[in-house]
């Protein structure tokens, strides 16, 4: 039986972008690195080492609290959150807390979403948003700390800034609450807040209930996007069932396994724990000054739904559209190379089409620069080349050897090389002594005259752009 | 013995040989020592000999000093216990940022001085090194926590001391051994490499004999740091003011003078009448505000203390107990096993007042008071330039005495928690003597006005006399 679903998410987003940890030096990027050897006092919590705000994570909190439409305080406090873990070194967290005199980066809030089904646009509530270090990395002989001998504990992690974002429980299926995660990966994405694409970069807990089941249940350890939507349905089908055959659902915390594919009870009851929430007296509050909203204000021209409308406006094909926004080189590529050539169309074709076409097949990563897609977008628009070519000759070539679309072209025999380009322009000097003349006393028009002679010397080949540089070189700047 | 401030000059100009110096003080360390117990650790004399060669060579304003160091400031290169069998063996990787200063000014660091248990007492007992002597009486206490760095200076055992002072920790001391100490304007020494008992109330405070000796100190390690971040960022020098009594309105606080000593008020009077005698206009004056600094500083300093006392579970940071099971179960046992009474006392009270539900009934207004504390004193030095007051209300209790009964040992800080609380500066020196024991008394200022402090007490040392070290 259908039952009415409720559920809330907890995500926790690294800071990337920081390339510092929140409260000390030590670099953000701890991957690859042998355990405990990206570390310093600060992060490891020896006693009378102090905590001191990494200042561009604040900024990028505080953009990611504009962009998703918070309530920003004037200051920011943050709080110790107490409980005894080995992979916690100072047994307290570093944190924001709403209560007791805490003040977190972002109250209330907003997600909107696009959904790639019908491409209608959804939102979510956010509860808060507060800016927290990462505990270390615990790895227990048995698997769990109960029961286990040894534990190994790795701090290179211990310390980078996360964005803890708790939304409201308005999301009422596992595939809308993944694609509300993937719209929000994306924007924090855009905005240089995190890479998603690094391992760890981002977990998601998820509260969940079911109609008639009584209690909530806290799915916890999902760290993908598609476990997100693998363990929600798991736990909604799970308490369903027990539902449907009349039992009830206890409130409690349970572990999503990943490998085996199911949800395990951490503990028989949830244990109330008190975390003694205090201000941090090593950290005094923090002001949100004006230049940190100016600067988050700017950050968000280039957001995944500002594109989104702008590319809908342009009239591209929404699904063309998606394919571009859902990366973030291939975005980044559209703008500059819109703002060069102003095609979009072209623009959009190239990229959302053929190199995300490449991309997926092929595992091509390699994007050529934008100034190269503007080029041939000028091209095509010039009836230089035809689209299958770029589509099967010089975008794959391009991506596969990391050349320049020009040589390619010269290559392909689409371009005249280098030396029949100067040439060609030679040719016409000579030819066309009066028009060099014109030009000399100041007729403007000539210029335009002796690139149109040089194009047909080509066969309409050449690119004027570089014509005419080369024109302007023969003429030793006399013009 | 000489003063710190004249012996960077005086061994510049050959009058003073610096080794000599140091084996002057390591005699008095050995004489006294086994009495006293003020020192938890004393480096060795070949390695003394060789720090001392290499600061010479930097010739700052500290070069041939010798300064001891309460045990709860990192030094990298030399136990730091924080006098707790926790953190027994425990030398901290980097040095604290007023080790930093000390030795780029040239000082040489003798040793670690005894001190209560993670700063928690005013008796310098809970120590597992065994309690500090009173070198004036040795079966007296010679006040806490900063014990140790007050009875060294009393002996002569370093030039100079660096304590910490939570609620009175370095003054108490002071006015116990006849020595000078500073609790700074809060912000002002950076904490980095302070074990931390109450983060929002300490600072590490200059110990001396005399009041210039006090300033040299203060203005070598005070300082913006940008490893603190509670430090003001204010860079200026404090010199000693010359003060003018006709433009110097001193306040005594009435709510300050309660249930004292009959000869510590005798005392007390006295450096009234003879500040009187200078020219300074002197009041009484009522702050109701003040009666509840007492339980207010507790509840504060508890919760923040219960709080960074947490780290220590044997994971990263404290001993390990070898018979324990499990995370939890070895974290348990540690704490149970290393921590002293009166730091286990102070964790459970710190945890209580920060319990969901008690946490707005205690911890919320403490800070209130705080505030209240802060303002109503704020609004009194737009009147008055000065505060004076007693330092304890009682002489200094025999040994034991005062750990049989825990709430009258947190009385002895009544006079002195409300410059913590108001982060003001607050500086004790000795007034005189009385039956043996020295007596001191309290400046405190509004936030900077140290020089102001140093002016007041150089009057006062003028006149009395500096009465360490003792002979
Ligand atoms: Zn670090």
């Amino acid at each position: 039986m259908a039952r009415k679903v409720t559920i809330g998410l907890e995500i926790h987003v690294q800071i990337t972008g920081a390339k510092t940890k929140l409260f000390c030096n030590c670099p953000v990027d701890y991957r690859d690195k042998p355990p405990n050897t990206n570390v310093c006092p600060v992060c490891m919590g020896f006693p009378g080492a102090l905590p001191v705000v990494n200042r561009k994570a604040i900024e990028l909190a505080v953009t990611a609290s504009k962009s998703l439409n918070c309530e920003i305080p004037e200051w920011l406090i943050f709080t110790r959150k107490h409980y005894f873990y080995p992979d916690l070194p100072k047994n307290y967290q570093i944190t924001q807390y709403k209560t007791v005199a805490g003040a977190p980066v972002c109250l209330g809030g907003r997600l909107d979403y696009i959904d790639p089904k019908d491409w209608s646009i959804h939102s979510v509530g956010l509860d808060r948003i507060n800016i927290e270090e990462d505990p270390g990395k615990a790895v227990y002989e048995k698997g769990g700390i109960i029961g286990s001998r040894v534990v190994l504990v790795d701090y290179n992690r211990s310390g980078v800034g996360l964005l803890e974002i708790v939304t409201r429980p308005e999301l009422h299926d596992a595939r809308q609450a993944r694609i509300a995660v993937e719209n929000l990966l994306l924007t924090l994405w855009y905005l240089g807040i995190t890479d998603p694409r690094l391992p760890g970069a981002f977990r998601v807990d998820a509260n969940i209930s079911v109609e008639g089941g009584g209690g909530r249940v806290e799915l916890k350890n999902i760290g993908s996007l598609i476990e997100v939507e693998r363990g929600l349905r798991y736990e909604i089908l799970r308490q369903t069932k027990i539902v449907d055959a009349g039992g009830k659902i206890a409130r409690e915390t349970r572990h999503w396994d990943t490998v085996k594919g199911v949800s395990k009870a951490t503990r028989s009851k949830e244990e109330e724990t008190d975390y003694m929430y205090f201000p941090d007296p090593d950290l005094p509050p923090l002001r949100v000054t004006r230049s940190m909203l100016v600067k988050a204000e700017a950050a968000l021209e280039f957001t995944p739904l500002k594109l989104w409308s702008d590319m809908n406006r342009y009239g591209i094909d929404k699904g063309l559209a998606w394919s571009i926004i859902r990366e973030l080189d291939l975005a980044k590529t559209f703008r500059t190379a819109l703002s060069i050539y102003r095609n979009p169309h072209l623009i959009a074709w190239m990229l959302g089409n053929v190199v995300k076409g490449l991309r997926d097949k092929k595992g091509l990563e390699y994007v050529p620069p934008a100034v190269d897609i503007a080029y041939l977008a000028e091209l095509l628009d010039r009836n230089i080349v035809h689209r299958e070519m770029v589509k099967f000759v010089i975008l794959p070539k391009a991506m596969e050897t990391k050349e320049s679309v020009k040589r390619i072209m010269e290559y392909e025999g689409k371009l005249p090389r280098g030396d029949a380009l100067e040439k060609a322009v030679e040719k016409v000097l000579i030819e066309e002594s009066k028009a060099v003349n014109d030009l000399l006393r100041g007729r403007k028009q000539a210029f335009n005259y002796l690139i149109g002679r040089v194009m047909r010397k080509l066969d309409g080949k050449g690119d004027p752009r570089e014509i005419a540089e080369i024109l302007r070189r023969k003429l030793n700047g006399l013009i | 013995m000489i003063q710190a401030v004249k012996v960077s000059l005086e061994v510049l100009n050959d009058r003073l040989d610096p080794y000599d110096h140091l084996e002057e003080i390591l005699d008095k360390i050995n004489r006294w020592e086994p009495k006293v117990n003020a020192y938890a650790y004393v480096e060795n004399m070949g390695k003394l000999k060789e720090d001392l060669g290499r600061q010479l060579k930097r010739k700052g304003r500290l070069s041939g000093v010798i300064v001891a160091v309460k045990d709860n400031i990192s030094t990298s290169w030399m136990p730091t216990t924080a006098a707790s069998r926790m953190l027994s063996g425990y030398i901290p990787p980097y040095n604290a940022t007023v080790i930093e200063k000390l030795l780029y000014e040239g000082a040489v660091i003798i040793g670690k001085t005894n001190m209560d248990e993670f700063a928690m007492g005013s008796t310098s007992e809970n120590t597992p090194y065994g309690p500090v002597h009173n070198p004036w009486c040795l079966d007296c206490t010679a006040g806490g926590s900063s014990g140790g760095s007050g009875a060294v200076l009393a002996y002569g055992g370093a030039d100079l001391a660096l304590g910490s002072d939570t609620g009175g920790s370095v003054r108490l001391p002071a006015a116990y051994t006849g020595t000078v100490a500073l609790k700074p304007t809060y912000g002002t020494v950076s904490r980095y490499g302070l074990i931390p008992y109450a983060n929002s109330l300490e600072q590490i405070s200059p110990m001396a004999r005399t009041v210039k000796d006090l300033a040299l100190l203060y203005n070598t390690i005070k300082g913006d740091d940008p490893r603190d971040s509670t430090t003001l960022g204010v860079e200026q020098e404090y010199p000693i003011d010359r003060v003018d009594p006709g433009k110097t309105r001193i306040a005594v606080i009435r709510e300050l003078m309660d249930g004292v000593d009959e000869g510590i008020l005798k005392i007390f009077w006295n450096t009234i009448s003879l500040l009187e005698s200078h020219g300074f206009t002197i009041d009484m004056v009522s702050i109701k505000s003040l009666r509840y600094s007492l339980p207010a500083y507790y509840v504060i300093a508890m919760a923040e203390a219960s709080s960074n006392l947490a780290r220590y579970d044997g994971v990263i940071h404290g001993n390990r107990v070898k018979e324990c099971r499990g995370y939890w179960d070895c974290a348990a046992k540690a704490r149970g096993e290393y921590f002293g009474v009166e730091v286990k006392t102070r964790i459970l009270m710190g945890a209580y007042v920060l319990m969901e539900g008690y946490s707005r009934e205690y911890y919320v207004k403490a800070t209130k008071l705080r505030r209240l504390i802060r303002d109503s004193l704020a609004k009194l030095f737009k009147d008055y330039q000065a505060i004076i007051s007693p330092v304890s209300p009682i002489l200094p209790p025999k040994l034991g005495e005062k750990l049989e009964d825990p709430v009258k040992m947190y009385t002895m800080d009544v006079m002195t928690v409300t410059a913590n609380l108001a982060g003001i500066p607050a500086l004790v020196q000795p007034a005189g003597i009385i039956s043996g024991f020295p007596i001191g008394i309290q400046w405190m200022g509004p936030v900077f006005s140290e020089s102001r402090l140093f002016g007041l007490a150089s009057i006062v040392e003028d006149e009395v006399g500096v009465i360490t070290p003792l002979q």
